[in-house]
């Protein structure tokens, strides 16, 4: 059995522990058809029975905080080939890569897991805020300022760097030392698909429209990373104001949405084929 | 995961017996369980130095006095490409992206500002660089390194003034591109335009005449705010500057390796004729273009003696 490491990248709120939780079912439960299989249930699986338990029963999952960062261990099998591989990757949460960002740092361990992993996988989110809006696009929408508005400067932090450059920057540290510099399988999954109209479906086409300057630096560095791009809705509609009901009626694993490369439509393991196939 | 082998003529400055990697690893304290990560903040000259010995960046000295719009310039590129490649170039990076975004702050609609400014670089920051790869449409994995020069426009009118000082700025010299920024809503005001004009001229002639720059040097003046300028009634100020630039291109014919004026308006008023981003692009198709004479360099009264310094001499040798 060969055994593969993966490293989960991902903002606050970028859907890794909710992708988790569903293919942890979807894989288990067999219900619709992947390309990968539990194999076998091994080692301690409370954190991912805690987690698929809450989507199941469309609940939020619960947020890995910083202090609490398991790794998961799963022994999947091909499900054309039979072949089996134990797939491991620490559920690192959001907040780390913040951090990375924003005081310029890392953890060791997280650098070791980096230098001998397997494949990356990079959580985006399709329910994304405005968060670098100049004020020339708040002119050119709403006009000038009037004589009442007053000024209420605040100075720069690196609190206030918006998403694509963090995202930019957490992708840059990786070419770079004390990181081992060696090419990488990047599985670019962008969450929360399911507020993407159907006619826009398209994950490729989504980084490039909606993260330009990420699919930009991706395109540019080929020499570093070799992209798959895959939306995924491991909810498959919006947990606050959707019809759970609705979402139930469909089937649990059903209601996953995947779009991508060689990917079934609820199959979430496509990203995790692709990685292995390096 | 494949280990990346490095072209032949390109030195890793990344690697550990880097003698420029020992030196700063003392500033990149890691302990047991943190490891330090680059800054990302504008680059000193030593930094900018190591990246000089990793990749063939181009200097763009990009030189102008106070409230002239070298950081307002500097800053609208990186939001150029946030939003799209642009002018078939894409972006490829860049070790200063906090630097970038620092600058723009102002610009930004949190910053809680009611009209975009953008942050003056303060004299005691001395010479910095902003770094940004790029790289053509068709030929992505080819990096265009460009290294933009940010001092207190202060320092320049200093040498503005007493053009033998322009040797204590180095980036002038080694530059592979000198941008000189003229004030183009200075120059739309019918009684501010010769100050405007002079504040460009006299810099470059002080600076030729002192052997500052010389046939080694391209020279690029940016005139920003262009639509104020076409906006003036009778297009007597798109006159006034066509007179400008064959009066500067007169100055500087045989004595620089180039010149060039480029009409650029970034982000014009609202109602302008002249549309957003005139002249950007190229401007940056004039930088990332730029290739160094070869010819020597000015080096009269230049102190070699920092590796920055010394790179002067590498140039030569190339």
């Amino acid at each position: 059995m060969s055994s593969k490491n993966f490293v989960i990248m991902g903002l606050p709120k970028s859907g890794k522990t909710t992708f988790l939780a569903a293919l942890w079912h979807l894989i288990e439960a067999c219900e619709v058809e992947t390309s990968l299989r539990l194999a076998q249930l091994r080692g301690d699986i409370t954190y991912l029975n805690t987690i698929s338990k809450a989507w199941r029963e469309f609940n939020p999952v619960p947020r890995t905080s910083m202090q609490s960062e398991p790794t998961i261990e799963i022994v999947v099998a091909d499900a054309s080939s039979g072949e089996t591989a134990l797939l491991a990757f620490p559920d690192l949460s959001g907040e780390g890569f913040e951090q990375q960002v924003e005081q310029r740092s890392c953890t060791r361990e997280y650098l070791e897991r980096c230098d001998v992993c397997d494949g990356l996988i990079l959580f985006l989110t399709a329910n994304r805020s405005h968060d670098d809006l100049t004020l020339y696009d708040i002119h050119d929408a709403m006009g000038p300022p009037g004589e009442q508005d007053v000024a209420n400067q605040v100075p720069w932090t690196p609190k206030a760097i918006p998403e694509q450059v963090r995202l930019v920057d957490m992708l840059q540290f990786l070419t770079r030392m004390p990181f081992r510099r060696a090419k990488r399988r990047l599985a670019v999954v962008i969450s929360a698909w399911d507020l993407v109209s159907p006619a826009q479906r398209d994950p490729a086409a989504w980084l490039a429209r909606e993260l330009p300057l990420v699919d930009q630096f991706l395109k540019t560095n080929g020499r570093w990373f070799e992209v798959s791009a895959y939306g995924v809705s491991a909810q498959g509609f919006d947990l606050e104001s959707g019809d759970k009901d609705a979402a139930a009626r469909l089937g649990t694993s059903a209601r996953v949405i995947v779009d991508g490369p060689n990917a079934g439509p609820h199959d979430l393991t496509a990203p995790l084929k692709w990685l292995m196939m390096a | 995961m494949t280990d990346t082998n490095l072209d032949e003529d390109e030195y890793d400055a990344d690697l550990p017996d880097s003698d420029a990697e020992q030196s700063t690893s003392s500033a990149q304290q890691s302990t047991l369980d943190s490891i330090q990560l680059p800054g990302g903040r504008p680059l000193d000259t030593f930094e900018a130095d190591e990246l000089l010995r990793q990749f063939d960046a181009k200097i763009i000295a990009v030189v102008g006095e106070r409230d002239s719009g070298k950081s307002t310039l500097i800053s609208a590129l990186l939001r150029q490409f946030k939003r799209s490649p642009f002018n078939n170039l894409l972006f490829a990076g860049s070790r200063t992206m906090l630097g970038f975004e620092e600058k723009a702050w102002n610009v930004h609609a949190a910053s809680g500002n009611l009209q975009p400014t953008t942050a003056r670089t303060s004299v005691e920051e001395g010479l910095h660089f902003l770094h940004l790869a790029l790289a053509s449409v068709d030929a992505p994995g080819q990096h265009i390194h460009l290294l933009l020069s940010d001092r207190a426009g202060e320092t320049y009118r200093g040498a503005r003034d007493v053009p033998s000082t322009g040797v204590s700025l180095p980036e002038l010299g080694k530059s592979h591109l000198l941008v000189f920024i003229l004030d183009g809503g200075r120059f739309a005001d019918p009684l501010l335009r010769a100050e405007a004009e002079a504040a460009v001229r006299v810099f470059i002639r002080g600076l030729l005449d002192a052997g500052i720059i010389g046939m080694s040097n391209q020279i690029q003046v940016i005139v920003t705010k262009y639509d104020l300028i076409a906006a003036r009634p009778d297009n007597e100020a798109i006159l006034a500057l066509d007179a400008t630039e064959q009066g500067l291109s007169r100055l500087t014919e045989g004595r620089v390796a180039g010149f060039s004026l480029i009409r650029t308006a970034a982000q014009p008023d609202p109602g302008s004729t002249v549309e957003a981003g005139t002249g950007l692009a190229e401007m940056l198709s004039g930088w990332c273009g730029v290739e160094r004479p070869r010819t020597d360099p000015p080096l009269a009264g230049m102190e070699l003696s920092t590796e920055f310094d010394l790179l002067l001499t590498r140039w030569q040798r190339r």
